[in-house]
């Protein structure tokens, strides 16, 4: 059985190479094969292991169809949540910032949430607050308590560039990231090396298509908002 | 010109003395300290006369002072310095509730006084042209801000509700909750909070997150904590981020240093350089008085920060003041 990503090309890391990046379905005797997510589609393709990112789960269907989450993709969040998560359950305040190459587009945000649920488990409070309708870009505020003690804010720009910037206040550690400031190649001409990812990981972690969405069920009347 | 300092019980007294002494024009006339060792402690430094008693110390011919005392004596020391005719410069927050803080601006204009708020992040370069960009168009109509002001915890006086009125979201919500206002010319009219006390074990907040949202309907989220480890290379910062619909920028209040590695225990430290911000503070007062002009930064400036910090308690869930 072949496995069929659909992802955005340019995250794919360098070392993720073994697979087959082609634009068309021509499975060339390789294993995976990477189509860009723009051109989504999955006629033809009800015999193979697809992957789609979960921002994307209410445009499909199909059984064959796993989903995943990107952010959870990226090297160096998998590295922040595991040095969060040695401290035991974790409390502190944990702030995320996204600048995010799309128009507005709340599956974005919801696949965020389930993905720090996974770090802090169930929520007591989420505060959601868009930017004024029809003004470019848009901005959004998530603003949550989680049971465990963590507060956490969120705050999401959609417009034409993308970066992602990280802070953990902990008891006793601090964690900063800015995926613009540690890209190793500057000026950042191509899309940062920073926010780049391994097909591994995302076959490892994709998720039944039916889970992910009963995921985002649970935040989806909170984001709420329009997406204009 | 004349200036006195009333009480040094605020770590940033040492800063404004020593920029009094800056000043060619200024001559530091006195300090007031009830607590009588701090303030002949302070007096032999700055090479002035310690008074106990605060009568004795506003019946002195002076033109100014500027009140450093615990947040909850601010309204006794400006209500006495105004009724003594002297204009004032007090520290943040301006008070500990809204109905002493409009006292405090009320009786300074039936004095004829001038009352501005220390406000110092106003006064940095970087902040400073960011406002620049905002009024010359060149961010666009303003969508949103993102802004911290964290820093480490203080310990004394100010972890004791008593005598601050509140912890870490009455200390660093105000800053930057002024810089907001000044940047959009609008005030909050929705806040939504979360506060804990997380790094010290104590009853006191020492962090909170902070969603607010203007009268125009721009949105801003802001981080506030005494979450900075004595290890971390710098006592804390005052950032902002301006998400324009032209472009986004972000400005560091703190932001001129360079690193310094070393083998010491704190490996490695911002070393600040460049603009300092009280001076440039206390200068403007200076100027203000001298020339007889409105504060650059009026109390109604301060009171309309605390509401929101005070807000902030009053709609968080899961913490009370």
């Amino acid at each position: 059985m072949k496995n069929v990503v659909f992802a955005k090309w340019n995250r794919i890391a360098a070392s993720s190479k073994t697979a087959g990046v082609v634009d068309s379905l021509s499975l060339d005797g390789k294993e995976i094969v990477v189509l860009d997510v723009d051109k989504l589609s999955l006629s033809g393709l009800e015999k193979y292991d697809v992957y789609v990112p979960a921002t994307v789960i209410d445009t499909i269907q199909g059984n064959n169809v796993k989903a995943y989450h990107e952010l959870l993709q990226y090297p160096f969040f998998q590295r922040t949540k595991e040095t969060i998560l040695e401290e035991g359950t974790p409390k502190g305040v944990f702030r995320l910032r996204r600048m995010v190459d799309s128009v507005k587009n709340n599956a974005v945000i919801l696949s965020d949430l389930c993905v720090l649920a996974s770090m802090f488990g169930e929520t007591e409070k989420v505060v959601i607050r868009h930017s004024r309708l029809g003004v470019v870009p848009a901005h959004v505020i998530v603003l949550i308590r989680y049971v465990c003690g963590t507060m956490a804010q969120i705050d999401y720009t959609f417009s034409d560039k993308e970066f992602v910037e990280l802070e953990w206040s902990g008891i006793r550690k601090i964690i900063e990231f800015h995926s613009e400031e540690v890209n190793p190649v500057k000026p950042s001409l191509y899309h940062p090396i920073t926010l780049q990812y391994d097909i591994k990981s995302i076959l490892e972690s994709s998720k039944r298509l039916d889970l992910v969405w009963e995921e985002f069920q649970r935040y989806r009347s909170l984001v709420g908002g329009d997406e204009s | 010109m004349k200036i006195g300092i009333m009480s040094f019980a605020h770590m940033h007294a040492y800063s404004y003395a020593d920029c009094l002494l800056k000043l060619e024009e200024v001559e530091l006339v006195g300090i007031f300290d009830d607590d009588v060792s701090r303030g002949k402690e302070a007096a032999i430094k700055y090479e002035t006369i310690h008074f106990g008693d605060q009568k004795e110390f506003l019946a002195e011919e002076m033109d100014a002072v500027i009140i450093c005392s615990e947040n909850i004596r601010h309204k006794e020391m400006v209500i006495n310095a105004a009724r003594a005719g002297k204009h004032i410069l007090c520290e943040k927050p301006i008070a500990t509730t809204i109905e002493d803080a409009q006292a405090m601006i009320d009786v300074c204009a039936d004095c004829g006084v001038t009352l501005q708020i220390a406000f110092p992040v106003r006064f940095s370069p970087a902040i400073q042209q960011v406002k620049q960009l905002i009024d010359n168009g060149e961010l666009g109509e303003i969508v949103a801000f993102r802004s911290t002001n964290r820093g480490q915890y203080p310990g004394g006086w100010f972890v004791d509700k008593e005598q601050s009125g509140g912890g870490a979201i009455l200390d660093h919500t105000v800053h930057m909750v002024d810089i907001m206002r000044w940047y959009l010319g609008m005030e909050v009219v929705k806040v939504d909070a979360i506060l804990d006390s997380f790094f010290q074990n104590g009853d006191i907040d020492d962090a909170g997150l902070l969603t607010l949202e203007f009268e125009n309907g721009v949105i801003a989220s802001h981080d506030v904590s005494w979450s900075r480890l004595p290890e971390y290379p710098t006592w804390g910062d005052a950032t902002i981020e301006v998400i324009g619909t032209k472009q986004t920028v972000k400005a560091d209040g703190f932001g001129e240093y360079f690193r310094l590695f070393s083998n010491e225990r704190k490996s490695l430290t911002h070393v600040l350089y460049g603009s300092d911000i009280d001076f440039e503070l206390i200068k403007d007062f200076v100027n203000c008085i001298k020339q007889g002009n409105s504060p650059t930064i009026t109390g109604h400036d301060g009171l309309k920060a605390l509401e929101v910090a005070l807000t902030a308690y009053e709609n968080a869930c899961n913490f009370s003041r």
